[in-house]
């Protein structure tokens, strides 16, 4: 046995708080081993139960395409639905990550774990968000009210509302996503960006990376901090937006869960500067190394990502603050 | 109250609630052996009997996961489902109720086991062993596996750290820090659910 396991053996074995060690193991040797259980028992509940749990679901998908009718200005988007012929090998293009409120009469109903395909349309309700984990682990959420279309595997329809878009790289992509709205094109070239189209105006707006929006003709390019406003009947304009303007907070409802058991402190954290938009500043090299060491253990599950590093943090011995547009790590 | 363990049992079973396959699965890993071993002691090991009681009682979970609260652990509720289920497919079956009301489920446990020697070999002392030893392995099913298994691992099998950590995919420092929790777990939940104090062990 090396020293590293007696002496790590040593601290499992010992109590601190009571010395009771020795109860425990007494107590456990007494009982001995639990039994095993027989794969084929474990096999035929499990075949039961999950036939029983798929009937009690509520009802899967209808998959509806929807096809614009008209997208001038100053008309609202009116669209109809026709029934899709279902295409069995239609290819896969991601699944749904988190469906986030209730069905308010929306034709489309999606739950976690269901495989969207190329064809397929995304639609929210009222008060619905929905988050889509593409294939090659982009992030896409859907505002309410919203409807996107996949027309391919990476190029997509916004044919009313909001989508934003997280490759979680800053590397930039040869072939990026396609985002096509009636007033414009947007690629994305590895990003974190926000798309909103309400029929007589589109707003693009980065918070990481660069996109490019073909409209008019002409290639615009917008990089971390620009928004671009575009107008049905011509007409662009560029405005500035910070990473923690209050316009990407409904993104944070549907942020893919992170799971930081044995993830260190400092994947933890960039994880929560990604996702909130607030810088990540450490006071010196030496505590980024630290924050890289220090190992974690346990569940952030139902806590926002600010929620979620207030509750990690002050299990640490790190000093911190969080400010509105940063996240600062002392001693 | 183990609010944090509360916490992910609402998570796992709203996730369940929605048609999550992971989340299902996670389920079904972490909650049927322990409650089929937890049904199969309180029907005499008749382990076909504990297979339709526990079919029926996940049966019943998966349906009505929505109602779950989250007031009480979430295997504490599998087990209340449980207790009734066992009544009810035993009294369907015309098989009378054991006389001998488990001794976790008696509310005079407490003076009865203090006054027991484990060391003895007086059938008495047997039999309360026994007891203890079925409280045990009770209290390790309301555990989370990973808890139990490195408590076994560790008192009963004497593995090392690293060996438990390598069972349960984690570092060696990751695995000491269960194996603490765990005790710290195991002693809290042997007191709390049997009003019970471990140091009724006379060294």
């Amino acid at each position: 046995m090396s020293n590293d396991n007696k002496a790590g053996d040593d601290i499992a074995g010992r109590d601190h708080e009571s010395g009771q060690g020795d109860t425990v193991a007494r107590l456990l040797n007494l009982a001995g081993l639990r039994p095993l259980i027989a794969a084929d028992i474990e096999a035929r509940v499990y075949d039961h139960v999950h036939q029983e749990w798929r009937n009690s679901l509520p009802a899967s998908r209808t998959g509806k395409w929807a096809m614009p009718l008209a997208l001038a200005a100053g008309i609202l988007i009116a669209v109809t639905f026709v029934t899709r012929l279902v295409l069995p090998d239609a290819p896969l293009v991601g699944t749904v990550a988190r469906v986030n409120g209730g069905f308010d009469g929306s034709a489309a109903s999606f739950v976690s774990g269901d495989a969207v395909r190329v064809g397929d349309n995304l639609r929210t309700g009222d008060r619905q968000l929905l988050s889509v984990a593409l294939s090659d682990g982009t992030s896409l959420r859907l505002a309410a009210n919203s409807s996107l279309q996949l027309d391919e595997r990476r190029s997509y329809t916004l044919l009313t509302g909001k989508v934003y878009a997280d490759s979680g790289q800053t590397v930039y992509q040869d072939s990026g996503l396609e985002i096509r709205t009636g007033l414009g094109v947007i690629t994305d070239i590895g990003t974190q960006f926000l798309v909103s189209f309400e029929g007589a105006a589109l707003s693009v707006a980065v918070r990481e990376g660069r996109v490019d929006v073909a409209a008019d003709q002409d290639t615009y390019t917008a990089l971390a901090g620009d928004r671009l406003m575009m107008q049905a009947g011509g007409g662009v304009t560029k405005g500035q937006i910070g990473a923690t303007d209050s316009a990407w907070d409904w993104t944070l409802k549907l942020a893919p869960e992170f799971d930081i058991e044995n993830r260190s402190l400092l994947d933890f954290l960039t994880w929560v500067s990604r996702e909130t938009g607030k810088e990540l500043i450490f006071v010196n090299d030496e505590l980024r190394k630290a924050a890289m060491a220090t190992v974690l253990s346990g569940s952030i599950s139902d806590l926002t990502p600010v929620e979620a590093a207030t509750t990690v943090l002050t299990t640490t011995s790190f000093a911190y603050e969080i400010r509105e547009t940063s996240i600062i790590i002392g001693r | 109250m183990n609010f944090a363990q509360m916490k992910e049992d609402r998570s796992l079973i709203r996730r369940v609630a929605r048609g999550d396959q992971r989340a299902f699965d996670d389920f079904f890993r972490e909650y049927f052996p322990r409650l089929f071993r937890f049904t199969v002691s309180r029907v005499d090991n008749d382990e076909a009997l504990a297979e339709e009681i526990v079919q029926r009682t996940m049966c019943i979970v998966v349906r009505k996961a929505g109602t779950y609260r989250g007031e009480a652990l979430l295997f504490t509720w599998l087990c209340q489902i449980c207790r009734n289920e066992t009544f009810a497919v035993l009294k369907s079956r015309g098989i009378e109720r054991q006389r001998n009301v488990p001794l976790e489920d008696n509310p005079g446990v407490r003076a009865a086991l203090e006054s027991i020697s484990v060391e003895s070999d007086e059938p008495e002392s047997i039999q309360r062993s026994e007891e203890i030893a079925r409280f045990v392995r009770t209290t390790l099913e309301y555990l989370p596996t990973k808890y139990a298994t490195a408590l076994e691992m560790k008192y009963i099998q004497g593995c090392s750290v690293a060996e438990i950590g390598e069972r349960l995919d984690v570092g060696s420092k990751a695995a000491e820090s269960i194996l603490s929790r765990a005790r710290a777990a195991f002693k809290e939940s042997f007191r709390s659910l049997w009003d019970f104090e471990p140091n009724f062990i006379v060294d």
